[in-house]
């Protein structure tokens, strides 16, 4: 740190994660406000409590293991190589607390190690955590009003700090082996965040079973509205605002990309070290949400719920290639998605009796899904990475990485494990208190300090 | 199968331009997107006036109006 302009690259580096954290802080914001907005009065405050506990839940495991199979488990490991090294992102390492970059108090990490992590790791790790954070909320909301919290949390961390690091590992990062041999790409984690976790969701929502009374004896199912749709609204609203956090977040913000090491070529990249730009990014995703917005609002006659969540999904379909995408490929690609996501969302609905509360698996299961398999056509021959050697994009590989994101690493996972819960009475909460309301009992208590209030000021002007 | 320019990303990126595939095909990429457009906004219209026209006619009694106006009239 003694030369100013590497200085300056690092802190630069060092302050760019940092606000990309504080802007995806919105996104979960705006998750609890959709969230309780959606579910009936007399559950707000335990859907409220659920869903903003997994932020401490998933942020202590993620800090003990999640960080560390980011970087071990590339290789798979036995696919590509071994378990990788990666003591930096040991909980007991010294980089993973505050360092100046100087010499190693120990023997785990080099000199290199220390300069390269010291400001970074923190940082890098915060970013990827909110990552973890939104896999945590996206599977939040399809299971609200009927799944006890403590069941919640275990798919909570198991999805945010196993199961999508897991596959970020793979498919998310410049050694992975699905990049090497598969050519997957996925810039803005159609897959690696949206379709993991909508898939480990559909799996739950399997076990779990539908609200009491959501479906009639002829199959049919009952809308549940929203208490609030406005609260909804908002929150689908703050959403997209920190989303912009996350696509920026998804970038390195700036990397030598020429290959020649006597020169020199800086640019932001994905996180696969391929070039691209914050002005592609910003179009595209402007250009996504406004065809998944059209496409929403045309498909559900205007409903604000499905106008608003098709934005959201015509983002997600686009985000696998959204680094490279002209913005009017981004528009009709977020449009495409945007329309296959509400239509599958009832479809499931009807042939499967599916309670999906939020359509949490269709906004971003499908979506993310069709966003992987539409990246394979587009992006067809394109090279995965700037690393000799490598696959490059084909529609076969892009299907493949999706199936492994939806269903090896999101649905199997959670389904067996939702399935174990259940056997054991853990996973749903009984019918008498999902009848009464998951807040009844709050409820029953803050009623009765109301009255012992009315009574104590009663007696005050009485005497 | 090549949808891009892009061959190989070991070349001098001051030589690289477009990174968007199909290349050449931005003239009709822009058509159909605003035909797109134009076709929404038609649809939208439409819509909206098959959408009030129906409304007007439930409320053409006086009696459906006045009970509308007495449940709104909390808000």
């Amino acid at each position: 740190m003694d030369k100013e302009l590497t200085s300056l690259t690092v802190v630069f580096t060092e302050f760019y994660y940092w606000v990309t954290i504080v802007m995806m802080f919105l996104i979960h914001v705006g998750f609890c406000l959709y969230e309780v907005g959606v579910a009936r009065r007399k559950n707000m405050l335990h859907t409220l409590m659920k869903n903003a506990m997994l932020i401490p839940l998933i942020t202590v495991t993620f800090y003990y293991f999640g960080w560390w199979i980011y970087f071990a488990f590339q290789n798979g490991p036995g696919i590509t190589g071994e378990l990788k090294s990666a003591s930096w992102a040991l909980p007991w390492n010294e980089l993973m607390g505050t360092h100046m970059g100087g010499k190693p108090h120990g023997t785990t990490v080099t000199a290199t190690d220390t300069f390269t992590w010291s400001r970074v790791n923190g940082v890098f790790w915060g970013a990827f955590l909110l990552f973890s954070w939104t896999t945590g909320s996206i599977l939040s909301g399809a299971v609200i009003e009927r799944i006890r919290a403590s069941a919640f949390w275990i798919f909570a961390v198991l999805v945010g700090s196993v199961t999508w690091i897991l596959d970020a590992a793979w498919g998310w990062s410049a050694e992975g082996w699905m990049v090497k041999l598969l050519g997957y790409h996925d810039a803005y984690a159609s897959g690696v965040v949206h379709a993991v976790a909508g898939g480990s969701a559909l799996a739950i929502l399997i076990n779990l079973g539908p609200r009491l009374g959501r479906f009639r004896a002829d199959g049919t199912a009952r809308n549940f509205p929203p208490h609030n749709t406005w609260l909804v609204i908002i929150g689908l609203f703050l959403i997209y605002t920190g989303f912009w956090g996350f696509y920026a977040a998804c970038n390195v913000p700036i990397w030598d990309i020429d290959a020649d090491k006597d020169h020199a070529f800086f640019s932001a990249t994905t996180i696969y070290l391929t070039p691209t730009t914050l002005s592609a990014v910003t179009f595209n995703f402007l250009m996504s949400l406004a065809g998944g917005l059209m496409v929403g609002y045309f498909v559900s006659k205007g409903d604000p719920y499905w106008t608003f969540s098709a934005g959201l999904s015509g983002i997600i379909t686009a985000s696998a290639g959204n680094d490279l995408y002209h913005p009017l490929q981004a528009h009709l690609v977020g449009a495409l998605g945007a329309y296959c996501m509400y239509k599958l969302h009832y479809w499931v609905e009807r042939r499967f009796k599916i309670d999906d509360a939020v359509g949490a698996v269709a906004v971003h299961g499908y979506a993310g899904f069709i966003g992987v398999v539409v990246a394979g056509l587009l992006l067809w021959g394109y090279p995965s990475s700037p690393n000799a050697g490598y696959a490059s994009v084909t529609p076969w590989g892009q299907l493949l990485g999706a199936v492994i994101m939806f269903f090896v690493l999101g649905f199997v996972p959670c389904f067996i494990v939702s399935w174990v819960l259940k056997k054991l009475g853990l996973l749903r909460i009984p019918h008498a208190v999902e009848l009464a309301g998951m807040d009844h009992l709050r409820e029953s208590a803050d009623a009765r300090d109301a009255m012992a209030v009315v009574d104590a000021e009663t007696q005050l002007v009485r005497k | 199968m090549k949808t891009g320019l892009i061959e190989t990303w070991a070349v001098n990126p001051a030589d690289v331009g477009p990174m968007y595939p199909f290349v050449d095909h931005e003239v009709i990429l822009f058509l159909v997107c605003f035909v797109f457009w134009a076709a929404y906004t038609i649809w939208q219209l439409r819509f909206e006036w098959r959408h009030f026209a129906r409304e007007d006619r439930e409320l053409s009694t006086s009696d459906n109006c006045v009970r509308a106006i007495q449940k709104n009239s909390g808000t």
